[in-house]
């Protein structure tokens, strides 16, 4: 990442907590792990708590999708100029198996981007490597509404 | 009149609340909580948690009818995400499309509070049965 009091896209500011802390974010305990420079994939961590869990003690399926939209959009960021949003139109989510409560690793990547949308695709890994959900997602690229 | 069930913890977090049920028609209406714990930077709720709350009303829908000890994990959800949600009560609706034996077909949708429509959502789930099958479901369009 660049130096983060001169902020080159949205996920630098993201990093440098330059606009109101997403609690969202927090709430499902996310930390952005790394990028790879070459492909633009990010990894990035969750932790499920107990909270998540339905009656089985699996995750609900809707907190992988939290993590999963949080996971393409910081690679979708890291694209974007600082002051851009990509609210999401659209999202899929493919449940592979059950995932527990604990750190789960997630990776996301640009599909597509052009002006104004965005293609998104992600995982979510399980901490023996199993792949727990796939999604895909497309997003509106905007201008932040001036605070 | 809604039988009582315990209440998961992923639920209590969503503030989930049985409005009505309708296990022949096989639809449900439940409302949850959007708290700021759900907001993005621009305060606005982060899209997974709709998705949590399409992904329950969906399933309150499915296993309505089906015997107590079901139940239907998820197999693929979709959620179209057609305007931004704000911190508030939201309503939700769930319908039974089709349900076999062992697969369900459900849809639903979110609205705020002055009915607006936030998300719609459809999911595919798979219906595990409890072991001792006590009684067959009258069956669903």
């Amino acid at each position: 990442m660049s130096d983060p009091s001169d902020p080159q896209t949205a996920l630098d500011v993201l990093l440098a907590g330059g606009r109101p802390a997403a609690q969202a974010l927090a709430t499902i305990g996310y930390r952005f792990v790394g990028r790879d420079a070459a492909t633009g994939e990010v990894e990035v961590s969750f932790v499920a708590t107990d909270a998540f869990t339905n009656l089985a003690g699996n995750v609900q399926g809707g907190f992988l999708a939290a993590m999963l939209d949080a996971a393409v959009s910081t690679a979708l960021m890291a694209t974007m100029e600082p002051g851009q949003l990509a609210p999401t139109l659209e999202l899929n989510v493919s449940y592979l198996r059950p995932a527990r409560v604990g750190p789960l690793l997630g990776r996301g990547r640009v599909v597509h981007r052009g002006g104004s949308v965005g293609f998104l695709a992600g995982e979510l890994h399980d901490p023996d490597g199993a792949c727990v959900a796939t999604a895909s997602a497309t997003v509106k690229i905007v201008r932040a509404p001036r605070p | 009149v809604s039988k009582p069930e315990r209440l998961s913890p992923a639920r209590r977090v969503l503030g989930y609340e049985q409005v009505s049920l309708d296990p022949e028609a096989g639809t449900a209406e439940t409302s949850y909580d959007a708290v700021e714990d759900f907001t993005n930077s621009a305060g606005i709720i982060q899209g997974g948690f709709l998705a949590a709350m399409l992904d329950s009303v969906m399933g309150t829908a499915l296993m309505a009818a089906l015997e107590p000890g079901t139940f239907t994990p998820t197999l693929d959800l979709h959620v179209s995400y057609l305007r931004p949600a704000r911190v508030g009560r939201i309503r939700a609706q769930g319908r039974v499309r089709h349900r076999g034996g062992s697969i369900g077909f459900v849809e639903g949708e979110l609205r705020d509070e002055a009915g607006e429509l936030l998300a719609t959502g459809s999911a595919t789930m798979k219906i595990r049965r409890p072991r001792t099958r006590t009684r067959p479901e009258p069956p669903l369009p």
